[in-house]
């Protein structure tokens, strides 16, 4: 099944790599000027990282903020009732997530911090263009500012 | 059917930015290969992870010094060990972790936790979250009012200093962009360069050809020998990137012996199989396709890449990072 949704992931960016060509060849395209990352404004401070069901941390949200930093498997958590999404399973079904801590954060593919992953810089939110509804996992992951947190 | 339609979105003749000939089929690694070994193509167009960490810490230091300018708190960056910059070095190489656990070493004391540093938390260097500053710091370092999310670039600070678009974050990454480029040219900009950040192209082939290559028959021939070798091992799993899917004992501070019983099979069953070797010359062959294809916009983010290569050595010189 792993397998087989890995084969639709497939087509699906296969589709976007044309879109993305063109902004780079060309000069005023939106989608260059790096409208997917933007300063954390909406995940709550008290959390190290939030993901959003929907793009532009819109939707309903999960944040976290135990001390660990980490969480091994999103197919354990739903979104709170603040959006469209409100009560899903955040696990293959998040558009965005923000960074409010001053560490990077990463976001894998499949659970326990394996397989492909996309990042966040300290502070930063992004909408999950490739692994979009696509992710397991999320984790403080900086041994250079923050040594020894997240990935536990 | 849709990875047929991949290999002709990626090998379509027409395509602007194509030149010479398609990249010969990559010759598959022997068993056992050490993945710190291998490079999958699109790294040629990463910043090595050397430099991705010498950016985190620079992007640190940049942000503290502004900050500090404001006179306004902010945490020095901790410092840097052998044992950091190693562990920091591994989360920027490509091929950590991204087919699963491979490094037997590893796994006898770790399983399929991510081997984890101990570190002596200090106040000093422990990590800040937003909501530990203060409102008028948050308003400095982001740019943005903390109530409302509005722009703030160009008020005065407390201190009587304008605050610079998108705060002391925001000057950081310009002083760190590469510079004789903007924007449009440079796109997402990710800790691993122009464009790897998200919606970026070297994200996109980087990711395309996971997927891509995790669907291919000839990988999903292996995975399937891989799956019998652990079904003979004692365990029911279906592919190596969701072994871990019954094991409850991943989400606690240390493995068990089951967990650590189950992440050697896993090793052994992959070096049997060459589950890494078959996967990572499939995915090779993926990525050269799109790099061939995409050959003229890929020569930007090289020549961006060089910019922002020259960029970090100078800052870091000078920054002592």
């Amino acid at each position: 099944m792993a397998v087989r949704r890995l084969a639709a992931r497939a087509g699906l960016v296969a589709g976007m790599l044309g879109l993305v060509v063109g902004g780079v060849a060309g000069t005023a395209d939106a989608r260059s000027d790096n409208i997917s990352s933007w300063n954390s404004y909406r995940c709550n401070t008290v959390n190290w990282f939030c993901l959003y069901y929907s793009q532009g941390a819109s939707g309903a949200s999960l944040g976290y903020q135990h001390a660990d930093a980490d969480i091994h498997n999103l197919g354990n958590y739903t979104y709170a009732n603040d959006g469209a999404g409100a009560g899903q399973v955040v696990r293959n079904n998040a558009a965005s997530a923000e960074d409010v801590s001053d560490c990077n954060v990463g976001i894998w593919y499949a659970p326990n911090f394996t397989g492909d992953s996309e990042w966040l810089n300290p502070w930063m939110g992004g909408d999950l263009t490739f692994l979009s509804n696509n992710e397991a996992s999320i984790s403080v992951d900086d041994n250079t500012n923050c040594p020894g947190r997240g990935m536990h | 059917m849709v990875t047929a339609a991949l290999v002709v979105v990626l090998t379509a003749c027409g395509g602007h930015g194509q030149a010479g000939a398609l990249p010969s089929g990559t010759a598959t690694p022997p068993p056992g290969t050490d993945v710190g070994a291998l490079h999958l193509p699109i790294e040629t167009y990463l910043l090595a992870p050397r430099l991705s960490v010498v950016h985190d810490r620079l992007r640190n230091v940049l942000i503290h010094a502004c900050m500090r300018g404001f006179g306004l708190p902010y945490p020095a960056p901790p410092a840097a060990t052998r044992a950091t910059d190693r562990a920091a070095m591994d989360a920027y190489t490509v091929m950590y972790r991204r087919y699963g656990v491979t490094d037997a070493r590893s796994v006898r004391t770790w399983g399929y936790h991510a081997p984890r540093l101990e570190v002596r938390a200090t106040r000093a260097s422990a990590p800040v979250r937003l909501g530990d500053l203060p409102a008028a710091a948050r308003r400095v370092l982001l740019g943005t009012d903390p109530a409302s999310g509005v722009s703030v670039a160009g008020r005065t600070a407390q201190n009587g200093r304008p605050i610079p678009p998108g705060g002391c974050v925001g000057a950081a990454d310009r002083r760190l962009a590469p510079s004789g480029s903007d924007s449009a040219t440079r796109g997402p900009q990710g800790p691993q360069g122009p464009q790897s950040g998200p919606g970026g192209l070297v994200a996109a082939i980087k990711s395309d050809s996971f997927a891509a290559s995790a669907a291919d028959p000839r990988v999903t021939g292996v995975f399937s020998n891989w799956s019998s070798c652990m079904q003979a091992a004692g365990y029911r799993v279906s592919d190596p990137v969701h072994a871990t899917g019954a094991l409850a004992s991943v989400t606690a501070a240390k493995p068990d012996t089951g967990e650590i019983a189950q992440a050697q099979a896993d090793v052994a069953c992959k070096t049997r199989t060459n589950v890494v070797g078959v996967w990572f010359a499939v995915e090779s062959d993926y990525q050269n396709a799109a790099i061939h294809k995409n050959a003229k916009a890929l020569a930007v983010v090289k020549a961006e890449l060089t910019r922002q290569t020259d960029v970090i050595n100078s800052l870091a010189e000078r920054n002592g990072a």
